[in-house]
């Protein structure tokens, strides 16, 4: 799904953004410090504002029109999580092997 | 140009609130501590009719109250003779975006559009999120929904990187962030960016509209069984659920019911940390909001909070994440409901207390949730197995949060276990008296404390006492 960064992006094309809302030193005082350590970063869909390559730094506008800018991150995004794989120790739970 | 910084935004705070809730909080202050809560609550003006009539418009309420025979069969058959509780299910998952939430964004959504609002925000990461989607386009609102959805190596949760994509389904914006409490300075920001509505869980709508469930239960039982239920379980994380099911039962004469919280036991992992984040199997639901809120329920997103759950509550119960999970697939291959392991933790709950009730006794649980890809409590063992928990059979009183799910071998095992609410009272106090110091307290702060931790304002000053005398009092679990 994700283009290379030599594939030129067209406009319209439903895109995700990536963005810093806060380094690690503009984060709240008070977190663990696992946390305190990283940036907040943020990530948005929406329609790609122009062309553009994975990587710029790019404009979109999202499903109820509103503009962000950010760094083109993913096209097409999509959702990949599932049902996991089969978990056996929970097959058997209310069936005749465990009546 | 306006000042942007995270500490200029919470700056702010008061302001971006009191325009974007249209309700003025400071009407209802009496003091720093105590405020008039039923003015408030009552500060919408609509009745139990009106607020079911607006829920009817967008699909929301009504929902089935199914007995559970097989699973009630299954606890008699566990129990001392002349003991196991016919135990019911409140189906939620029947309303539209498939959970109770969608009770309390439908006032939300009605109360925007009635302003003139042109969308709605909400910051969720739960089926909130959906619900207030759901609910906004029904009333072409636009709609933004802050979630915390993965941790700093872009991991998501399956749970709720699946309510990112329902969300979206619903035509939502969904601004994803890693792990931190700042995503309510990204809500601040974004109220302020857009003058749309705020769609918090804790103002009176969000509330109100809980009401109607506690409502629906107390009726239905009513006419169908002759008597009020005995017992009515509520999963509890931030309290709105169970405040306004209590309320809720109480507005239909059902005041001797006793209203249980139950929370998932999370306990010994920080909310707020990037690593272990994904390693809880519940998102919501558990001690990390439960706790916390109940004990301060004036942490949140408005001034003052309108879900108080240690009001309402009349005992509070804890389960571990295993035998939630065990009850999710017992509920799916006893009673045919597949449904999401978060809104199945009062059931858990439920089989446990049913064992120690009387036969003729009722036990009411009152919601469910909608399941499906990441929120399916397979997803969730999968997930866990892939981070390095450890997965297996076994005693649930071995779970280990974090790092071990045990899931029961036998419904016997099934147990849980009780949270002291004295605990919970001296905790709240203890958190009262670091906003006005105890010798400053007025009779209106005892009473006002009283009340809102379910006990007498003799009560309240002997723990206050015991603050004074050098903190011997517990202070909880928060």
């Amino acid at each position: 799904m994700q283009g290379t960064t030599d594939d030129l992006v067209p406009a319209g094309t439903w895109v995700e953004i990536q963005r810093t809302v806060l380094t690690p030193d503009q984060r709240a005082a008070g977190l663990p410090q696992e946390t305190a350590c990283t940036p907040l970063l943020e990530w948005i869909d929406g329609f790609l504002d122009a062309d553009a390559k994975v990587g710029d730094e790019v404009v979109i506008n999202t499903i109820i029109g509103r503009q962000h800018s950010g760094v083109l991150n993913r096209v097409n995004p999509g959702y990949t999580h599932s049902f996991g794989d089969t978990v056996p120790e929970i097959l058997t739970i209310g069936t005749e092997y465990e009546s | 140009m306006t000042d942007n910084s995270y500490q200029a935004v919470m700056a702010r705070k008061n302001d971006i609130m009191r325009s974007s809730l249209g309700l003025d909080y400071d009407q209802f202050n009496l003091s720093p501590i105590a405020f008039d809560y039923e003015a408030m609550m009552n500060s919408s003006g609509y009745s139990l009719e009106e607020i079911t009539a607006i829920q009817r418009e967008t699909k929301v309420g009504g929902t089935p109250l199914h007995e559970l025979r097989r699973l009630t069969e299954a606890v008699r058959r566990i129990s001392e003779p002349g003991k196991g509780a016919r135990i019911l299910v409140k189906d939620e998952a029947a309303n539209a975006s498939g959970s109770f939430k969608a009770r309390r964004a439908s006032i939300s959504a009605f109360e925007a559009q009635s302003k003139g609002f042109k969308g709605m925000v909400t910051a969720t990461s739960g089926n909130y999120g959906a619900a207030v989607a759901s609910q906004a386009a029904q009333r072409n609102l636009k709609c933004i929904v802050v979630q915390e959805v993965y941790d700093s190596q872009r991991i998501g949760q399956p749970e709720i990187v699946e309510k990112s994509r329902a969300c979206e389904a619903y035509g939502a914006e969904v601004l994803k962030l890693t792990v931190g409490p700042e995503l309510f300075y990204v809500l601040l920001r974004t109220l302020e960016e857009t003058g749309f509505f705020n769609a918090s869980l804790y103002t009176p709508f969000g509330i109100l509209g809980v009401e109607t469930l506690g409502a629906e239960i107390g009726e239905e039982v009513q006419a169908r069984y002759g008597k009020s239920p005995d017992v009515v379980v509520v999963t509890n994380a931030g309290g709105g659920n169970l405040t306004g099911t209590a309320r809720g039962l109480r507005r239909v004469g059902a005041e001797e019911t006793t209203v249980m919280a139950v929370s998932v036991d999370l306990s010994g992992l920080h909310m707020a940390s990037d690593t272990a984040f994904n390693n809880k199997s519940f998102t919501t639901g558990h001690t990390g909001f439960g706790v916390p809120f109940a004990t301060w329920p004036d942490r949140v997103d408005v001034p003052r909070n309108a879900a108080r759950a240690l009001r309402y509550m009349d005992g509070y119960h804890l389960v571990t994440q295993g035998e939630v999970f065990y009850l999710t697939e017992l509920l799916t291959k006893m009673e045919g409901l597949e449904r999401g392991p978060a809104g199945n933790t009062s059931l858990t709950a439920a089989v446990a207390l049913a064992r120690q009730m009387d036969e003729d006794q009722i036990i009411v649980v009152q919601e469910t949730e909608y399941t499906g890809a990441g929120k399916h409590h397979n997803s969730q063992l999968s997930f866990a197995r892939s981070r390095g928990i450890e997965v297996r059979r076994g005693d649930p009183a071995d779970n280990v949060p974090g790092r071990t799910i045990v899931i029961p071998e036998r419904l016997d095992q099934v147990a849980g276990k009780p949270l002291d609410l004295e605990r919970m009272r001296a905790s709240y106090i203890k958190h009262a008296a670091s906003v006005l110091p105890v010798d400053q307290w007025s009779e209106v702060d005892i009473n006002f404390l009283a009340e809102d931790a379910n006990t007498t304002s003799e009560h309240v000053q002997e723990i206050a006492a015991g603050l004074g005398a050098g903190g011997a009092t517990s202070t909880g679990r928060n």
